[in-house]
């Protein structure tokens, strides 16, 4: 009754998460050889994140795709784009925090903070390979609950702390809405399989709606989606930098790979949802809106970065919708999934970059307002030029990573129909509303004189190196059309559940057996 | 309903009547958790609540689920709320007032809720699970399921605890000096 598993096999596919997980016990059991020492620790999380991409890069390479853990987990090429991007960043927010603000964490706190860090990595890694409900579920917890510490790891502070509890409050809340309706979804479908309840959808009963609506709420928590969107910039603004880096990027990068699983999963059996499929696309209209017009009222740096990554997880979403869209052929979900790609790669660099000169601006000038930014063109050239690409970038400015990955959305909605039209006009419209605000710290920095004589802001070679990084990954991402797009293409391939691939896989009779399972009550 | 009701004329009457007895405490409790205004009382009703629905589980012949509910949160978790309020409350009888208008609000929510909820299951096909035939040894079942089939969640509910763990110790501690 039971599947056999051919465990060692399987394994080898999930090594990333199993080194993250070495190296979380092992960052948090140095102490006990020297409790003083930040580097023993720091450096055991840097070579942890370093082995978890090349396995990344590995497992990418070694198997096109297969259904793992009888059918828990994905490991195809989509989901190992991810994480590779996933493991580098976590590695540059290391190297972040490690430049910029680490002298501030205490030394006993260090492994505890890094211990986290790994933790919601581990998490978001799995949510991006989630394929099944239950899977889902516990991926998404693992990657919350470290996130609410992390987000008031500053404990000291009434700001800190109080952001995290609206953190925590929003997202128990959130997860147990969600929680509720995947038992409804269980109870009308009687698997937690994506397969099975994308097979159940073909003739929806009120009750799966009602519980895949009260899923979507958690993953709406999630991506910040507008009615579940208050936490965000509070705990945006409150927390360290690189704790917002972390977040604004990985947990939302990861939410967006699940609900594209989610939606592919569900599109391709003959656009059966089409409800649900416009309600995403109309949330993430609603988010992108909403995020910009918010984001326009904003004087502090990080609370209007924080609206800004509200409004590229609308972006990301109505992508995401146009997945399900219509029946999709494998060519098209490829396009739009290599979109989503494309978009989390771009995105990354370009918050990384921008939330980095804001913390180091912050260091020195102990300000997170625009008003302070006056000058600072002459004051410090070399990063007043750097902040200028990652805002234009974040624009979408032709030439850099951030235009062409939303021309990528755009192309990935033009499938879609007139629907995907609609969205296209709502990207354009919310595109042209963000060039105010991205270019309001451009004009402070630049046509705004320095009046109070604030000190200029140097920065030492290592920020100065990752600063370059962003700044060339952006314009490389942004020159190289051809080649990039068709790599993230390329990787763009999902592996769809169980009914729909051929039966020569070992784990495709689970799914069959429970459609055979399903007997109806008088 | 109509199905309901069918599901119930195959039932022995004292089954019934423990059902309805079981949902009864279940909701009525639950209902009390929500209009007391005394934290302890609340938790008191909460323990109701769960068991209540211990109870449910129980005349499903879901008994190692029943089991787990009563020791995990009827016991466990509850006691741990009774310490929460008792560590971290200047005052335990403190009375938790909500205003007229979020009354308003929260009733008018609950009840649209309710009758969605109520509509969706109601409207619904259920579809009858593989549930518990009162012979089969349901921990050893639940045993191979965690460790077969359900071997990634039930691993990663582990790391999870793990990080949490370490998270909790350290929000709770002291500044080191």
């Amino acid at each position: 009754m039971f599947p056999t598993l051919d465990i060692l096999n399987d394994l080898k596919l999930v090594a990333p998460e199993v080194i993250l997980v070495v190296a979380m016990c092992a960052a948090i059991l140095v102490p006990f050889i020297n409790r003083r020492n930040v580097t023993l620790p720091t450096m055991v999380a840097i070579i942890g994140l370093g082995a978890a991409l090349i396995a990344a890069i590995f497992t990418t390479g070694q198997q096109s795709s297969s259904l793992v853990f009888s059918d828990m987990l994905a490991i195809d090429s989509f989901s190992q784009f991810f994480k590779i991007i996933l493991m580098l960043f976590t590695l540059l927010v290391v190297m972040q925090w490690v430049l910029t603000s680490r002298d501030q964490t205490h030394a006993y706190d260090v492994p505890d903070f890094l211990c986290l860090l790994l933790g919601a990595t581990v998490g978001m890694s799995l949510m991006a390979s989630a394929n099944n409900l239950l899977m889902i579920l516990v991926a998404t917890e693992a990657a919350s609950l470290p996130s609410f510490v992390l987000a008031g790891f500053r404990k000291r502070t009434a700001a800190g702390s109080e952001s995290s509890l609206k953190y925590v409050v929003f997202g128990a809340a959130a997860s147990s809405v969600s929680i509720y309706g995947m038992s409804l979804v269980y109870g009308a479908v009687g698997s937690l399989d994506l397969a099975a309840v994308a097979e159940a959808g073909r003739d929806m009963s009120p009750m799966l709606a009602v519980g895949l609506m009260a899923m979507l709420a958690g993953f709406a928590f999630k991506l910040s989606a507008v009615p579940l969107h208050f936490w965000c910039p509070d705990v945006f603004e409150a927390a360290p930098t690189e704790v917002t880096t972390f977040l604004s990027v990985a947990s939302k990068g990861a939410a967006i790979c699940m609900l594209t699983r989610l939606l592919v999963n569900f599109g391709v059996t003959d656009g059966s949802f089409p409800a649900l499929v416009t309600g995403v696309g109309i949330l993430g209209a609603v988010t992108a809106t909403w995020g910009n017009l918010a984001a326009l009222q904003q004087s502090n740096i990080k609370r209007m970065l924080a609206y800004s990554s509200i409004a590229h997880a609308g972006y990301m979403i109505m992508g995401v919708s146009a997945a399900a869209m219509g029946g999709l052929n494998d060519e098209a979900i490829r396009v739009v999934a290599g979109a989503v790609l494309f978009y989390i790669l771009v995105y990354t660099f370009m918050n990384l970059g921008a939330f980095t000169v804001a913390a180091v601006i912050a260091r020195r000038t102990g300000s997170e307002n625009l008003e302070d930014y006056a000058g600072l063109s002459s004051r410090s050239p070399g990063l007043a030029a750097l902040l200028v690409v990652f805002m234009l970038s974040l624009f979408g400015m032709p030439g850099l990573g951030g235009f062409l990955g939303k021309i990528m959305i755009g192309a990935a909605m033009w499938q879609a129909g007139s629907g995907g039209v609609a969205l296209i006009a709502v990207l354009v419209l919310n595109t042209l509303i963000s060039f105010y605000y991205y270019v309001r710290p451009v004009y402070f920095m630049y046509l705004r004189p320095d009046t109070q004589g604030r000190p200029a802001v140097t920065i030492g070679p290592a920020i100065t190196a990752m600063l370059v990084l962003c700044a060339v990954a952006l314009v490389a991402t942004g020159i190289s059309r051809p080649d990039m797009t068709h790599v993230t293409k390329e990787y763009g391939r999902l592996v769809r559940s169980a009914t729909f691939r051929d039966a020569t896989t070992s784990t495709a009779a689970t799914t069959v057996e429970a459609g055979e399972r399903l007997v109806e009550l008088p | 309903m109509s199905m309901l009701a069918a599901q119930m004329s195959q039932m022995p009457p004292y089954a019934v009547v423990l059902f309805f007895a079981f949902a009864a405490l279940t909701c009525i409790s639950a209902w009390a958790v929500v209009i007391s205004q005394n934290i302890v009382r609340m938790a008191v009703y909460l323990l109701l609540t769960l068991g209540g629905a211990a109870g449910l589980y129980f005349m499903l012949e879901a008994e190692f689920l029943a089991a787990i509910q009563l020791i995990v949160y009827a016991g466990g978790t509850l006691i741990l709320i009774i310490f929460g309020v008792m560590l971290t409350s200047k005052n335990p009888f403190m009375q938790l007032k909500a205003a007229g208008w979020e009354r308003l609000v929260g009733a008018l929510v609950g009840g649209l809720l309710a009758i969605l909820l109520v509509f969706a299951i109601t409207a619904s096909h259920l579809h009858r699970l593989p549930g518990g035939t009162g012979e089969v040894n349901q921990v050893e079942q639940i045993g191979r399921g965690l460790l077969s089939q359900y071997l990634v969640p039930f691993e990663l509910a582990a790391v999870l605890l793990l990080v949490v763990m370490i998270a909790a110790a350290y929000m709770a501690r002291k500044r080191a000096r």
